[in-house]
């Protein structure tokens, strides 16, 4: 199904496609945090999703305050996310030339990297428009 | 139109003779613009740069000190007073001259060691053989990595200091091999009796009365890193250049080693390894009468500062003993490079053993210059007269 670029459909789809994955469980297994996707203008919205131990839980659109109680934030233009989701933009370089920014540990990012890699690869998968 | 609106510290064309540039900034635009990564303002002269430097309320390092950014934090030098004294406490105690020169004779074996591996005959590559592994064995030895890391640890370095704005996707490859190495050696050594180096320094650490996060350690031993394995280098290679072509200054500090300590000032100086860094203006101010805005980057180019004539008699000049010699080669302010000390004795203990070895020798082929945020000669074949 397609879904639209920049909504919470995306971010569902997403998620349908990890816990639908036979791999995840275990990829995922070590994951236990919660996110929020931020799009900046002209979308301006943000996405809430949780990754709980192999499973993606509670997507929904996230609040002004859930950025101030998760885990992580990530945050980028529009067309910097748009390329990630098209393979066009390499997910590592935007983040080390700051072209996304994350707010967060970047120790547990680094040293879940394999996870949250695969999590990136599924959003390639996501068929939007 | 700005003179440096083209201006790219990255730029090859750059790397072997920026200086008649650097003159003409600082002669007709000292606070110039330049349109390269995002856009920026490059400081040449000696005085204005001391002024950013010192003034960290106005020009800060908050945002971080690369230009174009480097892929991630550094601590301590992505603060700003108080926090920055903060975070250079903690590894300070381990710079200071008393502690490097409790080191000097490790690291005057270090350099017996590479000496006794150079060819005796033909041509001979100072910086593949000298120049590059003597500053890192020892920079990774304070640290506390196994030598086995340099490969990999040199060529991210590398990587990062030379690639970015030009190959993102190598400089991201580079910054997570970075720090996953680091992260790995910091989790071998958690739980582990102390060693007499920065890892069980920043392990033990304490800031505000608790101890350093994984981040914060991770973050500092970047920095130190970056600091680091890019550096000394240059200096040991340009004087090493220097000293090929002028003989009368090998001869002096052959019959006078005391010379060494005002003369690694000097070499320090002309060579300036970290071309210059980088600050984000807070509220709007001028420079040299230049208005700059809040949210501005400036790019301080302590290499042209070390060659400001208002600054420096005879600029272009190699003094042996220029006194006093209140160079950039370290920057300046309150994040002044925390190892300077270590820097230098490098630099005197390279030169002590390298000079009686090589004894009369001249450059046999083209110099080769690296650039990015540091710069320098990265290739220096020599042959020693009167040797076959």
């Amino acid at each position: 199904m397609t879904v639209k670029f920049g909504t919470v459909d995306f971010y569902q789809a997403m998620a349908d496609q990890l816990n639908g994955d036979p791999a995840w469980p275990e990829i995922g297994k070590d994951l236990s945090y919660s996110m929020v996707y931020v799009f900046t203008d002209p979308v301006d919205k943000r996405f809430y999703a949780v990754f709980d131990l192999g499973k993606v839980t509670g997507v929904r659109e996230a609040t002004e305050a859930d950025a101030d109680g998760v885990d992580f934030v990530i945050t980028g233009p529009p067309d910097v996310w748009r390329g990630i989701f098209e393979k066009k933009i390499n997910p590592t370089a935007a983040l080390t030339t700051g072209k996304m920014k994350v707010k967060g540990k970047m120790t547990t990012l680094l040293k879940n990297m394999k996870a949250f890699s695969y999590v990136i690869e599924a959003m390639t998968k996501v068929d939007f428009e | 139109m700005s003179l440096a609106r083209d201006y790219d510290h990255f730029d090859p064309g750059l790397l072997a003779d920026p200086y008649g540039f650097w003159a003409e900034l600082r002669e007709n635009e000292p606070v110039a613009r330049s349109d390269h990564h995002g856009g920026f303002w490059v400081v040449s002269r000696y005085a204005d740069i001391m002024q950013a430097a010192c003034d960290p309320a106005t020009f800060s390092s908050r945002d971080g000190t690369g230009t174009p950014p480097i892929p991630t934090k550094l601590l301590p030098i992505d603060t700003d007073p108080p926090l920055h004294q903060k975070y250079r406490k903690i590894i300070s105690p381990s710079f200071t001259p008393q502690a490097v020169r409790a080191q000097e004779g490790e690291w005057r074996s270090l350099a017996k060691e590479l000496i006794a591996a150079l060819p005796t005959e033909g041509d001979i590559e100072l910086c593949s053989a000298f120049a590059v592994p003597f500053p890192q064995q020892v920079a990774l030895r304070m640290i506390g990595f196994p030598d086995d890391d340099r490969p990999d640890l040199a060529r991210w370095i590398d990587d990062i200091t030379r690639l970015r704005g030009i190959d993102d996707e190598k400089v991201a490859e580079a910054a997570m091999g970075v720090m996953l190495r680091i992260i790995e050696r910091l989790e071998e050594r958690r739980g582990q009796p102390p060693r007499e180096d920065l890892i069980s320094v920043l392990l033990e650490a304490q800031i505000d009365g608790r101890p350093l996060d994984d981040d914060e350690q991770l973050f500092t031993m970047t920095l130190l890193l970056l600091g680091g394995l890019d550096t000394t280098t240059s200096a040991i290679a340009l004087a090493l250049a220097h000293l090929a072509d002028h003989p009368d200054d090998r001869a002096r500090l052959l019959a006078d080693p005391e010379l060494l300590e005002t003369a690694v000032e000097e070499f320090v100086r002309v060579a300036t390894p970290v071309q210059g860094l980088g600050r984000t203006v807070t509220r709007d101010t001028t420079l040299s009468g230049c208005p700059l805005q809040e949210g501005d980057r400036v790019f301080l180019l302590w290499a042209s500062g070390n060659r400001d004539p208002r600054a420096f008699d005879r600029p272009e000049e190699v003094v042996l003993d220029r006194h006093p010699n209140h160079h950039l080669g370290f920057g300046a302010g309150p994040h002044r490079c925390v190892g300077s000390h270590a820097g230098k004795l490098m630099v005197k203990i390279a030169l002590a053993a390298l000079l009686p070895w090589l004894g009369d020798y001249r450059i046999s082929g083209e110099l080769g210059w690296v650039g990015g945020e540091t710069r320098g000669l990265r290739h220096l074949l020599v042959h020693r007269v009167n040797h076959a």
